[in-house]
């Protein structure tokens, strides 16, 4: 049984096979077993009739005289024909008028007369156990009685049950063989599929591809399950070959993986240990370089002092000039000690910032002190440019003195003509230093470098009289300790600006006005003027500035342009409350300018126009102008009597 | 004779009225009539050129009850064939002829010629005297004789089932 339910394995292919099978030949069957009774009870029925039907006519033929002659014995003799029919219980013949004429077998089975009784013929019932005839007998072409016959069924129920039966055995035999049958083509179709279908969950459970799916007998190969399993097993040794390829590849690939992390490892301890190394070297050069530089300062001293000596005594002009010379060489060694010094002290460590309030009026009393007569040597002017009234920075003295310093030299070192503006300004909580030139400028590539150790500009062959190149990366250093961070803006040929900014200390001291010539302008009022927005071309970098930070001094916004094409690329140009232009300006006049703006918009501008020419002709077109016209040089009160003039005259 | 037997005859007595001597004798005639009925159904004439159209009955008697009862024959059929019923005149114009004695019976079969004519004959000894059917009624029930040799000669043909019911048959 166990074996059974197993070979009927639910939902297998063979069970649903088999089940079709089942279904189809028992329909089979049971139709042709339905068919095959209904005929042999039709046929039971109709032998039935005919044959009572058959003996009774006979019997009335026989009887027609008896009964026409009303002679009871000759009909009783004519019924004894009936004998012939074992199945006949018993009979009876009837006059006309429904009357007994004779009777056969037993009487009580009769009807006494048959006036409620139609013509019928026997019908065939299975649980019926007789069936009964009535009908007329004739004798030529009339009706001169009626014979009733009544037979036992149970002949005819045994035949129709015992054909029953075998109907039922041979349909049972016929599935049988139909079933046994079935299951030997079934496997057929069924052993390849499962043996298919076992194979491939085994290779799925143990995902080993080297199994292979029996091919069937020679018989069922060539069907299409027998191709089925070919394919199977040609895509299983496919696989199985490229797994191996796959694994293969795969191992040889971890091994890599491993050599090269290998390598990588080796590589980065390598490289830690270089790092580990280097910065080792660096403190170490850091060492040396203090060392190094204090000791030699002794030395350096000395020969500053021998040098000294040496001037006291008497010195031919070429001895006092090879003396000078000896002077400036020493000191060079000297600056060079100290940025050496500079740099590998910030590099060690070993400089702290120490913040302490410091007064911006006192900063830049001694930056003028120390960089005014650089400044006129080489014919430059130095402005320096900080608000009126008290502000003080919290920071460290020394390094912002060292930072500007550095920034100022260098300012004063790339700048030939022009000159160079110092500015300090409030920045809400902060204070903006700003270092101006009209110097070289800096080429935007190289922006990012300049802070760099030895990047000078313009000095690729690095001629050491201008300097070691030091200088800005002592500032970069200087401003890291100083808790901020150097930007430059720069044009090529025109200038840089370098600026940073640094904490204010606290709130502002009282005021204490000074009697100086800028209290005019202190004095304006300020409601008006704060709100104005002053738009300054002028293409002498110099005024510019002194312009805007003057006016900017007063509370107003001001945009500097260097030029009318700069102007005018800015979309907001027509917006401005007063224009001070100059009047000559690259590619077009002052005078063009303005007319061009007053172009844009329909309210009447408010200008100034500058100009340092002083030939009749410029003083004729100055006159001509819509504009007043101021020659330079030209005092701040000036200009600013001027601005409040038009500002009342609107 | 057991106590039954005296009671059934007893309830048969009660059960029918005596009937009185003129109800008899129709009820005898009727059942003549009946009787001669029946022997022309169980008869077959042999094709006539006319096509048996018609069965004549012809009727020799002088009994108005017999007379009577015969002619109730009349329009009955036989096998589709209407009867008529007329008193005997020649044999030429009879089928059937039906005789109630010997004494007429020998009249006309003195002017007898051959012919296919069915002979009934009502009293003792006509089979003998050369009729066909003689009818014999005993205790009320009717029994009759047959002259075959008779009917052959004649031509006509009587169905078996009415031999067996003969009470004898001369061959």
């Amino acid at each position: 049984m166990q074996r059974l339910f197993a070979y009927f394995e639910r939902n297998s292919i063979r069970f649903e096979l088999f089940r079709l099978v089942v279904v189809l030949a028992s329909a089979a069957l049971v139709i042709s077993l339905v068919g095959g009774t209904m005929f042999e009870w039709n046929n039971q029925q109709k032998h039935l009739r005919q044959s009572l039907a058959t003996i009774a006519e006979a019997a009335g033929t026989a009887a027609s005289a008896a009964i026409v002659f009303n002679d009871s014995r000759a009909a009783k003799q004519a019924l004894q024909i009936l004998v012939a029919r074992k199945e006949i219980e018993a009979a009876a013949f009837y006059s006309l008028q429904g009357i007994r004429l004779a009777s056969y077998g037993d009487d009580a089975q009769l009807p006494r007369n048959i006036d409620q009784l139609s013509e019928h013929l026997p019908d065939f019932g299975l649980f019926l156990s007789s069936a009964t005839l009535y009908q007329p007998i004739w004798l030529d072409d009339s009706t001169i009685g009626y014979i009733f016959v009544r037979a036992s069924l149970r002949d005819y129920r045994h035949g129709f049950l015992l054909h029953a039966a075998l109907a039922i055995g041979v349909n049972l035999l016929g599935l049988l063989l139909v079933l046994g049958f079935g299951l030997r083509f079934l496997d057929n179709i069924v052993k390849p599929v499962k043996e298919l279908a076992d194979t491939a969950r085994q290779v799925r459970r143990a995902g080993n591809f080297s199994l292979r799916a029996t091919p069937p007998g020679s018989k069922a190969a060539r069907n299409e399950v027998g191709e089925l399993i070919d394919s199977f097993n040609a895509m299983l040794a496919e696989i199985e070959q490229r797994e191996r390829e796959l694994s293969n590849y795969h191992t040889s690939l971890e091994r890599m993986v491993l050599e090269r992390t290998e390598a990588l490892l080796a590589a980065n301890a390598e490289l830690q240990a270089a790092k580990d190394t280097a910065e080792a070297a660096t403190v170490a050069k850091s060492r040396f370089l203090a060392a190094a530089s204090h000791d030699l300062r002794q030395p350096i001293q000395a020969i500053n002092l021998f040098k000294d000596a040496l001037n006291k005594t008497a010195l031919s002009a070429e001895q006092q000039r090879i003396s000078n010379f000896l002077a400036r060489s020493i000191q060079s060694l000297g600056d060079l000690l100290n940025a050496l010094l500079d740099i590998s002290k910030l590099d060690a460590g070993a400089i702290r910032p120490a913040p302490e309030l410091l007064d911006v009026q006192d900063l830049f009393g001694s930056i003028d002190a120390e960089f005014s007569p650089l400044a006129a040597a080489k014919s430059l002017r130095f402005k320096l440019h900080f608000s009126f009234g008290p502000m003080s920075l919290c920071t460290d003295g020394k390094l912002l003195q060292s930072l500007l310093r550095n920034l100022i030299g260098n300012a004063l070192k790339y700048t030939e003509r022009g000159g160079i503006l110092v500015a300090i300004r409030r920045r809400g909580q902060q204070a903006l230093i700003q270092i101006w030139d009209t110097g070289i400028g800096i080429a935007p590539e190289n922006l990012a470098t300049i802070f760099d150790e030895y990047f000078q500009v313009a000095n690729p062959e690095r001629d050491k009289a201008k300097g070691l190149g030091l200088g800005l990366s002592i500032v970069k250093r200087l401003a890291k300790l100083l808790d901020t961070e150097i930007a430059c803006r720069s044009r090529l040929g025109r200038g840089s600006v370098f600026e940073f900014c640094l904490p204010l200390a606290g709130h502002a001291l009282p005021s204490n006005p000074g009697p100086d010539e800028a209290a005019p302008a202190r004095a304006a009022p300020a409601s008006a003027a704060d709100a104005r927005h002053i738009a300054v071309i002028e293409d002498d970098f110099m005024v510019a500035q002194a312009l805007q930070v003057s006016l900017e001094a007063l509370g107003m916004r001001t945009a500097v342009y260097g030029s009318a094409e700069e102007a005018l690329a800015d979309p907001g140009i027509a917006a401005a409350d007063f224009y001070i232009s100059d009047f000559r300006l690259p590619g077009a006049s002052g005078l063009e300018l303005l007319d061009t703006i007053q172009r844009l918009t329909p309210r009447r501008i408010r200008a100034i126009l500058l100009t340092g020419e002083t030939s009749p002709g410029w003083i004729e077109i100055a006159q001509s102008a819509r504009w007043p016209v101021l020659f330079k040089p030209v005092e701040l009160s000036k200009l600013l009597a001027l601005i409040e003039a038009q500002d009342a005259g609107r | 004779m057991t106590l039954k037997r005296i009671f059934l005859w007893m309830v048969v007595a009660l059960a029918l009225p005596a009937p009185g001597l003129a109800a008899d004798a129709a009820t005898e005639q009727s059942l003549r009539a009946a009787l001669v009925f029946n022997f022309i159904k169980f008869t077959e004439w042999p094709p006539a050129a006319d096509g048996n159209a018609l069965l004549r009955v012809c009727l020799a008697s002088n009994d108005p009850v017999q007379l009577a009862a015969l002619d109730a024959l009349d329009e009955r059929r036989v096998r589709g064939i209407p009867l008529t019923t007329a008193r005997f005149r020649r044999q030429a114009d009879c089928d059937v002829i039906y005789v109630d004695s010997g004494q007429r019976w020998k009249e006309i079969a003195e002017k007898r010629a051959s012919g296919s004519v069915l002979t009934i004959g009502g009293y003792a000894g006509f089979v003998a005297d050369g009729g066909m059917v003689e009818i014999s009624l005993q205790d009320d029930k009717a029994r009759f004789d047959i002259n075959l040799l008779e009917a052959k000669r004649a031509g006509l043909r009587f169905y078996p089932q009415l031999l067996r019911l003969a009470r004898r048959i001369v061959e």
